[in-house]
């Protein structure tokens, strides 16, 4: 179990090529309270993406480096590390297809910083953190302040906010 | 829990779904049933800037709660159109009495309704009293069990009332219970 907190930014890395190909910025979430995909921003210049990952770090920070972003599906995720997540290849992440995903490529749909609204209509907070099942995506709690929202307390995740009850 | 909130308060709310997680509309107008001393029903608005002045009407019934952040319903399925409401005849009873003249039963006017106090538990909200504004200007709330009949143009409350006004709604609710405690509108 992990925090997704701590993986916002943590590098993405092709299997067959070794090429750090982007930084997870954002997660897509579905009505089933389980991350569906992950977003990153593609590096677009090739020259870069055919040097070794780690002569990249400085690069991929630099604020001229033109970007597209992209999704890669949970599906095509081999691990899901301390350190980085694992896919097949460069090839692997594909452009948002549709405006549901263009919104959570964005970071429209992001679960962090998003409010917390009871099913009896008070807001609780902000939610601080995630933490999900790194093997499949699966989101075990919400955690707003010092409180812990499990699963089965999640009924509705939407764009207004994310809705919990607050019985045990 | 239950809360004393002024009416005018939920103008703006927010009408969520709790399917979808969605803010569909928000409370244009609260709508009252004089009979029940209740509100019956909400008039909705649409959510943005240059949205739809008109976004249907909620009923009550189909209130799942009514929450400090947001009213809560099952799905956008329990929003009527107007049209369908009076199609059905369900639109809400309603009467206006915001601005109409208080006076009391041996004949002294002491100001005029500018708002209801609702007493809101879960997804029901009960008329618990009135907020008037005195011609000098002050403000002060009157329990509802104070109140002797209502019109649109005069609220008549007991000669008794004027002992168990109060000027916050935090020290309201002592005031209703210490009026039905004393209870002869002839005063003590």
């Amino acid at each position: 179990m992990i925090r997704l907190r701590g993986a916002v930014g943590r590098t993405i890395i092709a299997r067959d090529s070794a090429q750090e190909i982007g930084r997870l910025t954002h997660v897509v979430v579905g009505s089933d309270a389980r991350i569906h995909a992950i977003t990153t921003a593609e590096i677009a210049d090739a020259t870069f993406a055919r040097a070794p990952a780690a002569m990249m770090a400085a690069p991929l920070m630099s604020p001229d480096l033109p970007a597209q972003p992209v999704v890669l599906d949970w599906a095509d995720i081999i691990s899901f590390g301390p350190d980085a997540i694992v896919t097949s290849s460069a090839s692997t992440p594909r452009v948002a297809a549709s405006d549901a995903e263009e919104r959570a490529v964005r970071g429209g749909t992001d679960l962090l910083n998003r409010s917390l609204l009871t099913d009896s209509g008070d807001m609780l907070g902000k939610i601080d953190d995630v933490e999900f099942d790194e093997g499949t995506g699966q989101i075990h709690g919400l955690a707003v302040g010092e409180r812990l929202f499990g699963p089965s307390n999640i009924l509705a995740i939407g764009p207004f906010a994310v809705i919990a009850s607050e019985r045990t | 829990m239950s809360i004393v909130i002024r009416a005018t308060e939920l103008i703006g709310r927010p009408i969520v779904t709790l399917d979808t997680a969605e803010d569909i509309a928000e409370v244009k107008d609260v709508v009252f049933d004089p009979d029940e001393s209740t509100v019956a029903g909400f008039a909705l608005r649409g959510r943005a800037a240059l949205s739809t002045p008109n976004a249907g009407m909620l009923r009550i019934a189909n209130v799942r709660a009514i929450g400090r952040d947001a009213i809560m319903i099952a799905s956008a399925n329990e929003v009527m159109t107007e049209e369908t409401a009076a199609e059905k005849s369900e639109r809400p009873a309603r009467q206006d009495v915001l601005g109409a003249g208080v006076m009391t039963e041996s004949g002294t006017s002491v100001g005029k309704v500018i708002n209801l106090i609702l007493h809101v538990q879960g997804a029901r909200a009960n008329v618990a009293g009135y907020e008037i504004e005195a011609p000098d200007g002050t403000r002060s709330l009157v329990p509802l069990d104070a109140s002797v009949s209502v019109s649109g143009e005069t609220l008549m409350v007991a000669d008794a009332v004027q002992k168990f006004v109060a000027d916050d709604l935090t020290g309201f609710g002592a005031a209703i219970e210490q009026f039905r405690l004393t209870g002869s509108r002839s005063g003590s």
